[in-house]
């Protein structure tokens, strides 16, 4: 019963944690800011909006399948509410599989901007997903056990430090924060994949992204600080990618892909000199 | 990146540099010129508005000595307040000249709205 | 070689007018890049022909909204011969303070829209910021923040003095250890130093062979400027010499470090342009003026380089205008400098030659050899778009 609460409560709670994150940008760049529930005005002006869709099933289709990966993610972590103990590995694949749809829905959209944020996404995806389950894996066998209930280790990185700077630089890529966003680079590709989405499909985009942002959120708190910290550990982790995302450019492509298939290497060497490959 | 944080992080307990604008009226001079004006007791009809005016917003009646001003038309220039030979014409610092409708600008105007170059 | 079309414009997010770049790419490296204009067309020259002079002057300013006051400066320095007036040194002086602060407001502009082209937001709003104490000061000194329609022929609209001599001065001695440190992040910041150095490079050579102006050139080691080469008004003072900065890399980041140094050589013209006005001198009065017939020509240096102006007047009005903008000379290197390119640096490569696209559109009737003339009526109703 708390579980379903507390899963209920995580929606509105990713509508304010965006709503705090625009405030603390605001006030990084001297400026007021918009008000708290901004995002939810965002979202409800976007549904009253008339409908204006091009006619493909992979695109009409692909705003639905992100929100479901999004409330999938919801309902998996860090409880399991619909009562399935899922291996930790599943919420790791949730989190591909929405990119992965992004990628469909772009290529579908027929639109060059889409085009190419998945050409971007595509190279990019050889680095930061390889190293993401990676990182989990790690977290996992540091812990000793595979599911997100029986995770207990608290101060994860005082003893894996690397591992948990390598989450910290995946999520870049994962919350589309300058530096490594060229995938959202609106100067040369518009929206990205959004590009041809307007009216409902939108906000639809708009909360599955939001969802997805806070999980992101939760589980680098859940790793790195351990379960009792998650929570607490969100809004935090909100204001560091918040400084990072105004105190930095963005790398152009070819500098990011470079740096994120020197992560996964990084990353792979370390899976093998601590043996955690029996995961 | 670095040349950045130090300065970002402190912004955040300065005073934000923007107003809440209906709330707080930003500081406007008193040399600004926000709203053309015109007093029409004093005005002699003499047309040197009408036939400086860039932009054809000005419209004088010389039977009623009457002058209309389209503020649509209007780009507050202040050439007519500088050829008016009665300094009838004078520019208040009010910057909050919007209206709901554009044909509010123009009410009291007779006919169509001049075009800008039409007098050409 | 087949190659995918990458449309960026007419309207596109890093452009902030519009302008088409049809950019030809293998993969996302730009083999050609092919650019057109035409969407932005507003007439100015057409409609300032049959204006009295002064009313003429307000058009004109109206051409930019970044470089109003370096047009109007073109017209007069070509009208006020003709009609054969001297206005005194301290309407000079004035002029001169408008449009160094007018270059400043411009640079500082353009750098906050580089810094958002490459994802520093950031950057953007503290240059915002700057800015908006510049045009603080043109509030107060010219009665507008944008258009400031300060001048008339042979005079201003107004004296300057005790009291907006020191808010332009309190201003300025604001916004500079602001502008210094913002400099410092534009030169030394690693992420923009990779995004700016050794893209868009233009050689010395290649600036020559297509005329470049402004900053582009200075960037690329020419030393030009019409304020130093061919001095007008209070730039022939000799206490006013502008001392140009120039650069000899010609990529995007000598582009950005030539715009920001300018402004301190700007700051530093206004400050020295303060000391010699003399508060209580009062200017004189606008007189109506009669210009002889005939044409004229003037140039002056705009903040994005050389505006040239050409005036035909007959029956004191004004019967033919041309007028040709810095970008028009600059912004034909697009298509050479943007091959070979990465689509990543594209809104980098445009934005550093800082285009003002909509003051540059100009049309050409060519139909039949017939002369045919279209009022500003018809080109504003589109009547004759058949």
């Amino acid at each position: 019963m708390i579980e379903i609460l507390y899963a209920l409560l995580l929606i509105p709670g990713a509508i304010i944690i965006e709503g705090l994150r625009r405030k603390t940008v605001a006030r990084m760049h001297n400026r007021a800011g918009p008000p708290l529930l901004q995002p939810f005005y965002d979202i409800l002006k976007l549904l009253g909006k008339e409908k204006f869709i091009y006619e493909n099933a992979i695109f009409s289709l692909v705003p639905y399948l992100a929100l479901f990966c999004s409330f999938f993610m919801l309902l998996i972590f860090p409880f399991s509410v619909i009562g399935f103990d899922f291996d930790f590995l599943v919420l790791g694949y949730v989190f591909i599989l929405q990119d992965t749809i992004y990628i469909f829905g772009a290529l579908a959209s027929r639109s060059p901007f889409g085009m190419y944020a998945s050409v971007r996404e595509l190279l990019l995806m050889l680095g930061y997903e390889i190293t993401f389950i990676i990182v989990l894996c790690l977290f996992f066998y540091n812990a000793g056990v595979y599911s997100f209930q029986n995770y207990d280790v608290e101060f994860a990185f005082a003893k894996i430090p690397i591992v948990a700077l390598l989450a910290i630089f995946t999520a870049f890529v994962i919350l589309r924060i300058t530096p490594y966003d060229v995938m959202n680079a609106e100067a040369e590709i518009g929206a990205g994949f959004f590009s041809e989405y307007s009216g409902t499909p939108l906000a639809i985009l708009d909360i599955a992204e939001l969802i997805k942002n806070l999980m992101t959120y939760i589980l680098l708190g859940f790793l790195i600080f351990g379960k009792t910290y998650a929570l607490i550990m969100a809004p935090i982790f909100m204001i560091f990618y918040a400084i990072m995302l105004t105190s930095s450019a963005r790398y152009s492509t070819l500098v990011t892909a470079k740096t994120f298939i020197i992560l996964a290497i990084l990353a792979f060497v370390h899976l093998i000199i601590s043996g955690s490959l029996a995961v | 990146m670095f040349t950045m944080i130090k300065k970002v992080i402190q912004n955040i307990f300065f005073k934000s540099f923007t107003l809440k604008y209906p709330k707080e009226k930003a500081n406007v001079s008193i040399n600004f010129r926000g709203t053309i004006h015109v007093d029409q007791k004093k005005c002699i009809a003499c047309k040197l508005c009408e036939i400086n005016c860039p932009t054809g917003a000005i419209i004088v009646d010389p039977k009623k000595k009457y002058s209309v001003v389209d503020r649509d038309l209007c780009i507050l220039c202040g050439l007519c307040a500088e050829v008016c030979p009665v300094n009838v014409i004078w520019f208040s610092n009010n910057c909050e000249n919007a209206e709901k409708k554009r044909t509010e600008f123009a009410k009291q105007l007779p006919g169509p709205n001049p075009r800008p170059g039409k007098r050409s | 070689m087949h190659t995918t079309i990458y449309p960026i414009g007419p309207q596109h997010p890093s452009l902030k007018e519009p302008i088409f770049i049809k950019l030809h790419v293998d993969g996302s490296r730009i083999i050609k890049a092919e650019f057109n204009l035409g969407y932005a067309h507003r007439g100015v020259e057409k409609c300032s022909e049959g204006y009295l002079l002064d009313s003429a002057l307000h058009a004109v300013q109206r051409t930019c909204g970044i470089c109003s006051q370096c047009h109007s400066m073109a017209f007069l320095r070509t009208v006020e011969p003709m009609a054969n007036i001297q206005p005194p040194t301290k309407v000079y002086l004035q002029r001169l303070v408008i449009a160094e602060l007018e270059r400043i407001h411009s640079h500082l502009l353009w750098a906050g829209i580089m810094a958002h082209e490459i994802g520093l937001d950031t950057l953007f709003m503290y240059y915002l910021k700057q800015r908006e104490h510049v045009l603080d000061a043109f509030d107060e000194l010219t009665g507008n923040r944008v258009h400031h329609s300060c001048d008339v022929l042979g005079t201003m609209k107004r004296s300057f003095g005790k009291k907006e001599i020191d808010f332009l001065l309190e201003k300025l001695q604001t916004i500079e250890p602001e502008i210094t440190e913002l400099r410092r992040v534009m030169e030394k910041n690693e992420v923009i130093v990779s995004r700016f150095k050794k893209h868009g490079m233009i050689t010395k050579k290649l600036a020559t062979e297509l005329g470049l102006v402004g900053p582009v050139a200075r960037a690329s080691g020419i030393n030009y400027d019409v304020r130093q080469n061919d001095p007008y008004m209070a730039y022939a003072i000799k206490e006013l010499k502008v001392k140009p900065v120039i650069r000899t890399e010609g990529d995007a980041w000598a582009r950005s470090i030539v715009r920001c140094d300018e402004v301190f050589e700007s700051m530093r013209l206004i400050r020295k342009a303060c000391e010699m006005i003399d508060p209580n001198e009062e200017i004189p009065k606008k007189k109506n003026l009669f210009a002889k017939d005939g044409s004229g020509f003037g140039r002056v240096e705009a903040p994005r380089g050389e505006n040239f102006h050409f005036v035909t007047i007959k029956n004191n009005k004004i019967a033919r205008l041309k007028l040709r903008t810095p970008t028009l000379a600059n912004v034909l290197s697009y298509s050479r400098i943007l091959e070979n390119e990465s689509i990543t640096d594209v809104p980098v490569i445009v934005m550093s030659l800082d285009p003002c696209i909509s003051c540059m559109e100009r049309v050409a009737v060519i139909k039949n050899k017939k002369e045919e003339i279209w009022t500003s009526h018809e080109l504003f109703e589109g009547k004759k778009h058949d």
